[in-house]
């Protein structure tokens, strides 16, 4: 697959592979961050359109999967910090918009204690949300997320714990 | 991989809410995942005629401008375009003279003070002879030469 990519002439073939195998896991990385659909396409394809651009330059020193994962978490990151520039509101605020908009969305279904936990997510730090979304949802190994963020796996143990502490008492509120 | 039941299992008792959510509630649109790869690819074709009409846009721009310029190489405009090079030159020389008196005016205007204070600071750089001259011009105090050769030597001797 990413000996296609690098073949000019095969670069579409391969590049195709690559997504069929990754589109899917990275899409719904960016999306448990962006929480919208309409978002999450946006940005899964600005993540695509920089992967296809740069493919000559990995050097394989990573894991592909890796070095995708990082390139989908700035991209998401990189927009909501664009969106919070845009909207300068607390972060209560934050959480009863964040709510409206996904109660008015069409691709989320949730009952009330998925909204809440989309609600508890929204209130933790970045970092803290990266490693919960990964552990929790993805189900990484420590390991894993250890290379992805550059972070030791102790310091992500007391991030994950932290994160979770965080989401129970915020579901526990209710 | 960890399994599912690891991550539920490290959580222990301490996540009793959290444990009790099944699924996120996302959806997708239908056949989104078979659709992305040619939106994908839609938008890459898109940024790349944008960029090559762009370059297209500056290689007519400089086109352009050749085009004029080889106008210059037929005698008769190049004649006219030395004739103008040589008019600017000409305004540019008269422009930087006239701001050359303006400066020369603007030092006649200085305070005395300030030519005293320049004159000091820079005492090194000017010839003896300026200040012998000075000395010459200078007046003399005749009031005090007449009293001089009015008073006594005596005196002087008994006052001190």
């Amino acid at each position: 697959m990413l000996r296609l990519c690098h073949q000019s002439a095969q670069v579409e073939r391969g590049f195709r592979l690559l997504m069929s195998k990754y589109q899917e896991r990275l899409y719904w990385q960016v999306r448990r961050l962006v929480t919208e659909h309409e978002d999450a396409n946006d940005v899964i394809q600005n993540v695509f359109v920089k992967v296809y651009r740069s493919i000559g330059n990995f050097e394989g020193k990573s894991k592909l999967y890796t070095w995708l994962y990082r390139i989908a978490t700035n991209e998401a990151i990189t927009f909501l910090n664009k969106k919070k520039r845009r909207q300068t509101s607390s972060i209560d605020e934050e959480e009863i918009d964040l709510a409206n908009r996904l109660k008015a969305d069409h691709y989320f279904d949730g009952d009330a204690a998925q909204l809440r936990l989309q609600q508890a997510l929204v209130r933790l730090p970045e970092k803290q949300r990266l490693v919960f979304n990964m552990r929790y949802f993805d189900e990484m190994s420590y390991k894993e997320i250890s290379a992805s963020l550059s972070t030791s796996v102790g310091a992500l143990k007391a991030s994950y714990h932290h994160a979770v502490k965080k989401v129970e008492a915020f579901l526990k509120e209710e | 991989m960890p399994q599912r039941e690891d991550i539920l299992k490290e959580l222990g008792n301490d996540a009793p809410h959290l444990q009790g959510i099944e699924g996120e509630g996302f959806q997708v649109p239908e056949g989104y995942f078979e659709q992305l790869p040619n939106l994908v690819f839609a938008k890459i074709q898109a940024e790349e005629t944008l960029v090559s009409s762009a370059k297209k846009k500056r290689l007519n721009a400089l086109d352009v401008l050749l085009n004029k310029l080889v106008i210059f190489s037929q005698p008769r405009h190049a004649t006219l375009a030395f004739a103008s090079l040589a008019l600017l030159v000409a305004a540019i020389f008269l422009l930087t003279k006239r701001n050359t008196a303006v400066e020369t005016l603007a030092l006649e205007d200085l305070e005395r003070a300030e030519v005293v204070q320049y004159i000091e600071s820079n005492l090194d750089e000017f010839e003896e002879e300026l200040f012998l001259v000075e000395v010459e011009y200078a007046p003399k105090n005749e009031y005090l030469e007449s009293i001089l050769e009015e008073i006594d030597v005596n005196t002087l001797e008994e006052l001190f």
